[in-house]
């Protein structure tokens, strides 16, 4: 009985869900038809462009990668009462650090290389992380600001030091050398760029949803994010979870930036870099699934898909690029209202699982 | 040989050009944070409002419709944004970056669709110049500072003072201030919360898109994705540096502004220091801004937090 009740739920949310995401593309039709194209082609050529051949199939899942870790450390901070919008930043030191650990210290096989990398940059990204928190306990300085402001300092490093101290040994473009075969993950479907970081953020997520759910630390991390007084009265330590949930969050985000650099690119670089703004987006990516670590996974790819797709679109139906912002932030307010239209309508609505 | 007299007048100068956009949306977000609101889609809101202003202004020749496009842009996403967190309810960070994102791809979007291309550097906009007064323009120090500005910026100024007045000496500013303080004392006197705080919030939008105008009629006189690089946000830390309040925003931005200045400055005479050392420095700065002021900020009690009429305490 319980599990048919849960079953229903399940189902109710996948439904709406579902719908959410139809009318989404309904609105985000309206800026494809007042720039004269045809919304349905422009549609059709998203999802040619996403799942058009193997290879673009493939070229989706290296997009959400990124998205998913990205996704991932904003629901944990989000889910503990810290607004880490700093996941931008923190991406960024953990690509920094997996790039300077891989080009400077002596190669090693790849069964330690790898994990030695994975913990240098998820320590860069705790470390940016730890900053913001930092301030908030000590000084009250608003994390969303903090978070914000310090997303533009990697940002900086990364710039200088591609045209400067790590720039590649021929020096003509601003990017570093290519880090070790030993550092990069490898791919697992032969022929295709699809790499084992894929793998890890899915992993990441399992590990993340075992923690908050399934563990006493991670029930307090849910419960100061539910209700900051009530933990506090409860004897919880909320400003130490608060500060805990910065730094794994900011850890996390790093992943991202540590996949893209071993995995997916293979050196770091900017300008042309893939980097920017997985950060901000991952935010939306954590929003649209009520930072469920799980739904992470599904929502990372759905990302994928628009941001894969919507180069396509361009192509096909002269749709310009920055329609896939467009697209994501309609269908973060979709998704997210449709419960709140279904109550005022009147329709029955039960959210699943609560806090 | 650098000059040093002239060095710090030039810097000063161009400090004031830098802290006016700021100025501008900091003089926005201040209305919606006393009335309970944070707005956190400024940073989009000023591209959109850059895009938008850009285009119209280079279509019709015409800056000041431009800057009127810009600001309605705003006001549309100032709406949309309190809608959503005060109508539907939804949680504030969660509107203000689905609307963040919102309005800086439409700025991108808007401006490919109308030109073909993602940014201008070829297409020809009237700027706001600076009005060169002779006989003030040769008065020592001020002239090549503070007389050497274009129009918006003495607009601005005059802003400043208006806003102060609105704010602590008119009813209005009174019943804002109440809304963002206590909204259930505020409903309960006759105040209406949800009206003071559309308004504020649209004025908020407004004001976001007027700066974005500024920064594409005005400082730059061209468009390109990016181009807002953050300064929506640096505007709300001198919000709070400016504790809620026009004249010392106006004080905060100036600092600000030629801080900021320095460094662009420092950057030309001293070239051996990395040029992006100097350009991180309005984050740190913002930073340290922050720090300082939250040791005595008082913020807005309503701050963030959604009215809930039902819930309200009669009394």
């Amino acid at each position: 009985m319980a599990l048919a009740v849960r079953l229903s739920q399940y189902f109710r949310v996948t439904f709406s869900v579902a719908i959410s995401i139809l009318v989404g593309f309904g609105i985000s039709s309206i800026f494809i038809v007042a720039i004269g194209s045809n919304p349905l082609a422009a549609y059709v050529a998203l999802l040619d462009g996403a799942f058009g051949s193997a290879q673009s199939v493939s070229e989706t899942f290296i997009k959400a990668v990124p998205l998913i870790f990205t996704g991932l450390a904003a629901a944990v901070a989000f889910k503990s009462n810290v607004n880490n919008i700093g996941g931008e930043g923190q991406m960024y030191m953990g690509a920094i650090a997996t790039a300077v650990a891989a080009l400077s210290i002596p190669v090693l096989p790849s069964f330690a290389f790898i994990p030695l990398l994975i913990s240098v940059s998820f320590l860069a990204g705790a470390f940016w992380a730890g900053i913001p928190a930092y301030l908030k306990i000590r000084f009250g300085a608003d994390e969303i600001l903090t978070t914000l402001l310090m997303n533009w300092i990697p940002f900086y490093i990364v710039s200088y030091l591609v045209t400067g101290p790590l720039q590649e040994a021929d020096k003509i473009r601003p990017q570093t050398d290519f880090i070790p075969d030993a550092a990069r993950l490898p791919a697992f479907v032969l022929g295709y760029r699809i790499h084992w970081g894929l793998v890890l953020a899915i992993i990441a997520c399992v590990f993340a949803y075992v923690f908050l759910w399934k563990t006493s630390l991670g029930f307090e991390f849910r419960a100061t994010g539910a209700n900051l007084e009530a933990a506090r009265a409860m004897g919880i330590r909320v400003n130490r979870r608060m500060i805990q949930a910065m730094v794994l969050s900011g850890g996390i985000a790093a992943l991202a930036g540590f996949s893209e650099v071993a995995g997916t690119v293979g050196t770091l670089k900017l300008g042309s870099s893939n980097l920017l703004g997985y950060g901000y987006a991952g935010i939306l990516v954590a929003l649209i699934t009520n930072l469920h670590p799980l739904g992470v996974v599904l929502s990372g790819l759905f990302f994928g898909i628009l941001i894969v797709g919507s180069e396509s679109m361009q192509r096909g139906a002269g749709v310009p690029i920055a329609m896939v912002y467009i697209i994501e932030a309609i269908m973060v307010v979709t998704i997210i209202i449709s419960p709140i239209l279904m109550k005022k309508l009147g329709l029955t609505w039960s959210t699943g699982e609560t806090s | 040989m650098v000059n040093w007299g002239d060095f710090v007048i030039v810097v000063v100068g161009a400090g004031i050009g830098v802290a006016a956009p700021l100025l501008i949306a900091a003089l926005g977000e201040a209305f919606a944070e006393r009335s309970g609101m944070m707005n956190l889609s400024i940073e989009g809101t000023m591209s959109l409002g850059a895009a938008l202003a850009f285009l119209v202004g280079a279509l019709s020749y015409n800056p000041w419709l431009g800057l009127l496009t810009g600001m309605i842009g705003g006001l549309v996403i100032g709406v949309m944004n309190v809608y959503l967190a005060q109508t539907l309810r939804l949680n504030q960070v969660v509107t203000g970056m689905s609307l963040y994102i919102l309005a800086y791809g439409l700025s991108v979007y808007v401006f490919r669709a109308t030109t073909g291309h993602v940014s201008t550097f070829g297409l020809e906009v009237p700027r706001f110049k600076p009005i060169e007064v002779r006989a003030l323009l040769q008065i020592p120090i001020l002239g090549p500072t503070i007389f050497n500005q274009n129009v918006l910026i003495y607009i601005s100024i005059v802003l400043v003072i208006i806003l102060e007045i609105v704010m602590f000496k008119s009813t209005f500013g009174l019943r804002m201030r109440a809304v963002g303080e206590n909204p259930s004392a505020a409903d309960n006197v006759g105040i209406n919360v949800y009206a003071t705080r559309y308004l504020c919030m649209m004025w908020g939008g407004a004001m976001a898109g007027l700066a974005g105008g500024y920064i594409s009629l005005a400082e730059l006189g061209l468009f390109f994705e990016g181009m807002t690089a953050g300064r929506g946000w640096i505007a709300i830390a001198i919000v709070i540096f400016g504790a809620w309040s026009p004249l010392r925003i106006l004080a905060g931005a100036l600092i600000f502004g030629v801080i900021d200045s320095l460094a662009l400055h420092v950057m030309v005479v001293a070239p051996q220091i990395p040029f992006q050392l100097l350009l991180t420095l309005p984050y740190v700065l913002s930073i340290a801004i922050l720090v300082i002021a939250m040791k005595r900020a008082a913020l807005p009690a309503a701050l963030f937090k959604t009215y809930r009429r039902e819930e309200r305490q009669l009394g």
